[in-house]
Protein backbone atom coordinates (compact mmCIF):
# COMPACT_ATOMS: atom_id res chain seq x y z
CA UNK A 1 0.00 0.00 0.00
CA UNK A 2 3.02 2.38 0.82
CA UNK A 3 3.98 2.14 -2.83
CA UNK A 4 0.68 3.31 -3.60
CA UNK A 5 0.60 6.25 -1.94
CA UNK A 6 4.00 7.37 -2.86
CA UNK A 7 2.86 8.39 -6.52
CA UNK A 8 1.16 10.84 -4.69
CA UNK A 9 4.75 12.18 -3.52
CA UNK A 10 5.30 14.55 -6.63
CA UNK A 11 2.07 16.01 -7.21
CA UNK A 12 2.67 19.92 -7.08
CA UNK A 13 0.53 21.99 -4.78
CA UNK A 14 -1.20 18.59 -3.34
CA UNK A 15 -3.65 19.51 -0.80
CA UNK A 16 -4.93 15.80 -0.36
CA UNK A 17 -5.44 12.59 -2.15
CA UNK A 18 -7.64 9.43 -1.93
CA UNK A 19 -7.00 6.17 -2.95
CA UNK A 20 -10.92 3.97 -3.33
CA UNK A 21 -11.10 0.55 -4.95
CA UNK A 22 -14.09 -0.14 -8.10
CA UNK A 23 -16.08 -0.68 -5.60
CA UNK A 24 -16.15 3.06 -4.17
CA UNK A 25 -14.52 1.90 -0.56
CA UNK A 26 -11.77 4.02 0.47
CA UNK A 27 -8.44 2.42 0.77
CA UNK A 28 -6.60 5.32 1.80
CA UNK A 29 -7.34 9.11 1.97
CA UNK A 30 -4.81 12.48 2.89
CA UNK A 31 -4.69 15.77 3.85
CA UNK A 32 -8.05 17.86 2.66
CA UNK A 33 -9.65 13.95 1.52
CA UNK A 34 -9.10 12.52 4.50
CA UNK A 35 -12.01 10.64 6.12
CA UNK A 36 -13.91 12.55 3.24
CA UNK A 37 -16.50 10.14 3.16
CA UNK A 38 -19.10 12.79 1.53
CA UNK A 39 -16.04 13.92 -1.22
CA UNK A 40 -15.22 9.83 -1.77
CA UNK A 41 -18.72 9.02 -2.81
CA UNK A 42 -19.83 11.73 -5.40
CA UNK A 43 -16.03 11.34 -6.82
CA UNK A 44 -17.12 7.72 -7.25
CA UNK A 45 -20.55 8.62 -8.64
CA UNK A 46 -18.57 11.02 -10.94
CA UNK A 47 -16.09 8.25 -12.03
CA UNK A 48 -19.53 6.17 -13.21
CA UNK A 49 -20.73 8.97 -15.15
CA UNK A 50 -17.72 10.06 -16.19
CA UNK A 51 -17.25 6.41 -17.64
CA UNK A 52 -20.47 6.66 -20.12
CA UNK A 53 -19.39 9.65 -21.46
CA UNK A 54 -17.42 9.25 -24.21
CA UNK A 55 -14.36 11.72 -24.98
CA UNK A 56 -14.82 12.15 -29.17
CA UNK A 57 -18.09 13.71 -30.48
CA UNK A 58 -19.00 10.94 -32.84
CA UNK A 59 -16.98 8.05 -31.55
CA UNK A 60 -17.02 5.85 -28.23
CA UNK A 61 -14.07 6.76 -26.67
CA UNK A 62 -13.39 6.56 -22.62
CA UNK A 63 -11.58 9.28 -20.47
CA UNK A 64 -8.35 8.29 -19.47
CA UNK A 65 -8.56 10.66 -16.86
CA UNK A 66 -10.83 13.85 -15.96
CA UNK A 67 -10.48 16.94 -13.51
CA UNK A 68 -12.89 18.83 -11.62
CA UNK A 69 -11.54 22.42 -11.35
CA UNK A 70 -13.12 25.77 -9.66
CA UNK A 71 -11.14 28.97 -8.94
CA UNK A 72 -9.45 27.60 -6.30
CA UNK A 73 -8.74 24.07 -6.85
CA UNK A 74 -8.53 21.30 -9.22
CA UNK A 75 -8.92 17.13 -8.42
CA UNK A 76 -7.22 14.91 -11.21
CA UNK A 77 -8.93 11.89 -11.18
CA UNK A 78 -7.77 8.26 -13.00
CA UNK A 79 -8.35 4.92 -12.49
CA UNK A 80 -5.77 2.10 -13.06
CA UNK A 81 -5.14 -1.86 -11.68
CA UNK A 82 -8.65 -1.71 -10.04
CA UNK A 83 -8.63 1.25 -8.28
CA UNK A 84 -9.66 5.18 -8.42
CA UNK A 85 -6.95 7.62 -7.37
CA UNK A 86 -7.64 11.22 -6.59
CA UNK A 87 -5.20 13.96 -5.90
CA UNK A 88 -6.43 17.37 -4.78
CA UNK A 89 -4.53 20.43 -5.98
CA UNK A 90 -4.26 23.88 -5.40
CA UNK A 91 -4.94 26.10 -8.37
CA UNK A 92 -2.00 28.26 -9.28
CA UNK A 93 -3.78 31.34 -9.27
CA UNK A 94 -5.12 31.01 -5.70
CA UNK A 95 -1.41 29.62 -4.28
CA UNK A 96 -0.06 32.75 -5.56
CA UNK A 97 -2.27 35.13 -4.37
CA UNK B 1 -35.45 30.82 -31.73
CA UNK B 2 -33.96 27.52 -32.24
CA UNK B 3 -32.21 28.82 -35.39
CA UNK B 4 -30.83 31.66 -33.91
CA UNK B 5 -29.41 28.84 -31.14
CA UNK B 6 -27.64 26.90 -33.34
CA UNK B 7 -26.29 30.18 -35.71
CA UNK B 8 -24.93 31.24 -31.99
CA UNK B 9 -23.04 28.28 -31.41
CA UNK B 10 -21.61 27.96 -34.83
CA UNK B 11 -21.05 31.45 -34.19
CA UNK B 12 -19.10 30.95 -31.16
CA UNK B 13 -16.78 27.80 -32.70
CA UNK B 14 -15.93 29.99 -35.35
CA UNK B 15 -14.75 32.52 -32.65
CA UNK B 16 -12.66 29.87 -30.73
CA UNK B 17 -10.65 28.66 -34.13
CA UNK B 18 -9.77 32.02 -34.74
CA UNK B 19 -7.54 32.03 -31.16
CA UNK B 20 -6.48 28.30 -32.22
CA UNK B 21 -8.94 26.29 -30.20
CA UNK B 22 -10.69 24.05 -33.07
CA UNK B 23 -13.82 22.93 -31.30
CA UNK B 24 -15.21 20.06 -33.04
CA UNK B 25 -18.40 19.71 -31.61
CA UNK B 26 -20.80 21.44 -28.46
CA UNK B 27 -23.57 19.98 -26.69
CA UNK B 28 -26.23 22.37 -24.94
CA UNK B 29 -28.05 20.81 -22.60
CA UNK B 30 -30.87 21.46 -19.78
CA UNK B 31 -30.37 20.48 -16.05
CA UNK B 32 -32.33 17.15 -16.86
CA UNK B 33 -30.05 15.62 -19.37
CA UNK B 34 -32.29 17.32 -22.24
CA UNK B 35 -30.64 18.36 -25.22
CA UNK B 36 -31.30 22.23 -26.45
CA UNK B 37 -28.61 22.01 -29.17
CA UNK B 38 -26.03 20.35 -30.62
CA UNK B 39 -23.45 20.93 -32.92
CA UNK B 40 -21.47 17.54 -34.51
CA UNK B 41 -22.39 15.40 -31.39
CA UNK B 42 -24.00 12.18 -31.17
CA UNK B 43 -23.55 11.58 -27.34
CA UNK B 44 -26.63 11.26 -25.27
CA UNK B 45 -26.50 14.59 -22.68
CA UNK B 46 -27.68 12.83 -19.70
CA UNK B 47 -24.47 11.56 -18.41
CA UNK B 48 -22.85 14.89 -19.49
CA UNK B 49 -26.18 16.88 -17.36
CA UNK B 50 -25.53 14.31 -14.18
CA UNK B 51 -21.68 14.91 -14.13
CA UNK B 52 -21.67 18.71 -14.22
CA UNK B 53 -24.49 18.51 -11.17
CA UNK B 54 -22.20 16.06 -9.25
CA UNK B 55 -19.07 18.16 -10.07
CA UNK B 56 -20.65 21.38 -8.56
CA UNK B 57 -21.64 18.96 -5.31
CA UNK B 58 -18.44 18.24 -5.33
CA UNK B 59 -16.64 21.71 -5.45
CA UNK B 60 -19.44 23.87 -3.85
CA UNK B 61 -19.03 26.01 -6.83
CA UNK B 62 -19.61 25.92 -10.46
CA UNK B 63 -16.74 23.68 -11.62
CA UNK B 64 -15.26 22.61 -15.32
CA UNK B 65 -14.98 18.84 -15.97
CA UNK B 66 -12.25 18.21 -18.12
CA UNK B 67 -12.65 14.31 -19.58
CA UNK B 68 -9.38 13.49 -21.51
CA UNK B 69 -8.23 10.81 -23.85
CA UNK B 70 -4.76 11.30 -25.00
CA UNK B 71 -5.37 14.55 -27.01
CA UNK B 72 -9.04 14.68 -27.38
CA UNK B 73 -10.87 16.51 -24.07
CA UNK B 74 -14.35 17.54 -23.42
CA UNK B 75 -14.92 20.83 -21.38
CA UNK B 76 -18.06 20.61 -19.09
CA UNK B 77 -19.25 23.56 -17.41
CA UNK B 78 -22.68 24.31 -16.05
CA UNK B 79 -24.30 27.59 -16.22
CA UNK B 80 -27.13 29.14 -14.77
CA UNK B 81 -29.83 27.60 -17.05
CA UNK B 82 -27.73 25.19 -18.86
CA UNK B 83 -24.82 22.68 -19.31
CA UNK B 84 -21.81 23.51 -22.48
CA UNK B 85 -20.01 20.50 -23.37
CA UNK B 86 -16.80 21.30 -25.94
CA UNK B 87 -15.31 18.82 -28.13
CA UNK B 88 -11.70 19.53 -28.76
CA UNK B 89 -8.17 18.85 -29.01
CA UNK B 90 -4.77 19.81 -26.79
CA UNK B 91 -7.10 22.65 -25.40
CA UNK B 92 -5.11 24.73 -22.11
Amino acid sequence: MSSLVKVFDNVPDCVGYLIMNEEGSIEHSHGDLENNENAANLIYKMVLCAAKISVHPTEKMSFKRFTVSDDQYVYCISCASQRIYVAKRRQESSANA
Amino acid sequence: MDKNFETLVETTMKKFSMVGVDAKGVLVCDRNGLALTSNNVSNSPGPVARLAELATSLSGRRATVCLEHNENQVLIHQTEKTIVAVYTENAT
